[in-house]
């Protein structure tokens, strides 16, 4: 169980505004766009999230694909959708600003990226070293950093220090589904955070990414327990509903959890049990 | 002097391509069939600005990648 007091440590206040890159954000739902069944069902998902913001990765272009061949970009309007390019498949710093040079060419000079570079194939959790390494090189070079990591606040903190833009740590490993695998890590970094904290992979289904808004984190990202769920249209309309939902819940101040009952209506008047 | 029917070999993506001798990126795309938007041309490991697509010259053995944003996380 989580102590009460971690529940509460933020809840008052205004309602903060989720800001990127000086954009302000309605959506606090991230939406990654791989492993849908085509374009047209990404779209369609897409529009049921009311994301306002979409990762892509950037890969080799099929050459011997026919002109008529839609890329993503023709699909989905990069003036409707913030575009936030990925460096996955970078195992090393080197490689990852690579990525990150190429797809600010891609889409024309925008230096908004999700840097994440990874360790291994099996576990693809973060190399938090050659992922501070790159943070500092592209932080200097003028990229917009949203950077990937592990759920260490420590390593949160670093990050953030070096001068990225959002910290998005993991709530279980990418793709599993895990949801949060623990809670006072996360809660830990959200609690320490001066930028935007944005739970990156893990969620496995809508409580998932309820729980992740309750704890005060400013968004989520979620690909795919929404691509492969059984319906990924009407999964990304639960999930739409689920962040909102979680989100105002962490708004309004959650009850403290009591070990006993407490009675809902009032004892005052009460002709069963007059003492 | 402009040579005709004369080829050279690059790698474009780690295939093996012939292509007319000493041709611009932007004609090289064309050979290819690929739209100018939304992609990075990256040659021996210099990405070429799409300013410079009409004048930089693709050369004989440049190993060239073509790189477009596709579905991800």
């Amino acid at each position: 169980m989580i102590p009460l007091k971690l529940f509460k440590l933020s809840a008052e206040g205004d309602l903060k505004k989720l800001i990127l890159n000086d954009k302000e954000y309605k959506s606090r739902l991230i939406i990654g766009t791989g492993k849908y069944k085509d374009f047209a069902q990404t779209k369609l998902a897409l529009e049921a999230s009311g994301a306002e913001m979409i990762t892509v990765a950037i890969r080799r272009i099929n050459l011997g694909q026919n002109k008529k061949d839609q890329n993503l970009l023709d699909f989905i309007d990069p003036k409707k959708y913030t575009i936030l390019p990925n460096t996955a498949g970078c195992f090393n710093a080197e490689d990852a600003i690579r990525a990150c040079h190429l797809s600010a060419e891609v889409l024309n000079g925008e230096k908004l990226v999700k840097l994440e570079v990874l360790g291994d194939e099996k576990t693809l959790y973060p190399n938090v070293t050659e992922t501070l390494k790159a943070a500092k090189i592209l932080c200097k070079d003028g990229f917009k950093v949203m950077v990937y990591t592990t759920d260490d606040p420590l390593v949160a903190k670093e990050l953030e220090n070096v001068g990225c833009m959002s910290v998005m740590p993991l709530a279980a490993p990418i793709g599993s589904g895990l949801g949060i695998q623990n809670r006072y890590n996360i809660l830990s970094i959200v609690e320490n955070a001066t930028t935007p904290i944005i739970v990156d992979a893990g969620v496995g289904t809508a409580s998932d990414a309820s729980i992740v808004m309750e704890m005060g984190c400013d968004g989520v990202l979620i690909n795919t327990a929404i691509a492969c769920a059984g319906d990924p249209i009407m999964m990304a309309r639960a999930m739409k509903k689920a962040v909102e939902s979680g989100f105002d819940a962490y708004q309004a101040g959650r009850i403290p959890k009591k070990k006993y009952a407490s009675a809902s209506s009032p004892s005052e008047g009460d002709i069963f049990n007059d003492n | 002097m402009v040579r005709y029917n004369s080829f050279m070999r690059i790698s474009i993506n780690k295939e093996l391509i012939s292509l007319p001798d000493n041709i611009t990126v932007s004609k090289m795309l064309e050979k290819l069939e690929i739209e100018k938007k939304f992609i990075a041309v990256e040659i021996n490991l210099n990405i070429i600005p799409k300013s410079d697509y009409d004048s930089h010259i693709v050369r004989e053995n440049d190993s060239v990648e073509i790189i477009q944003a596709v579905g991800g996380g």
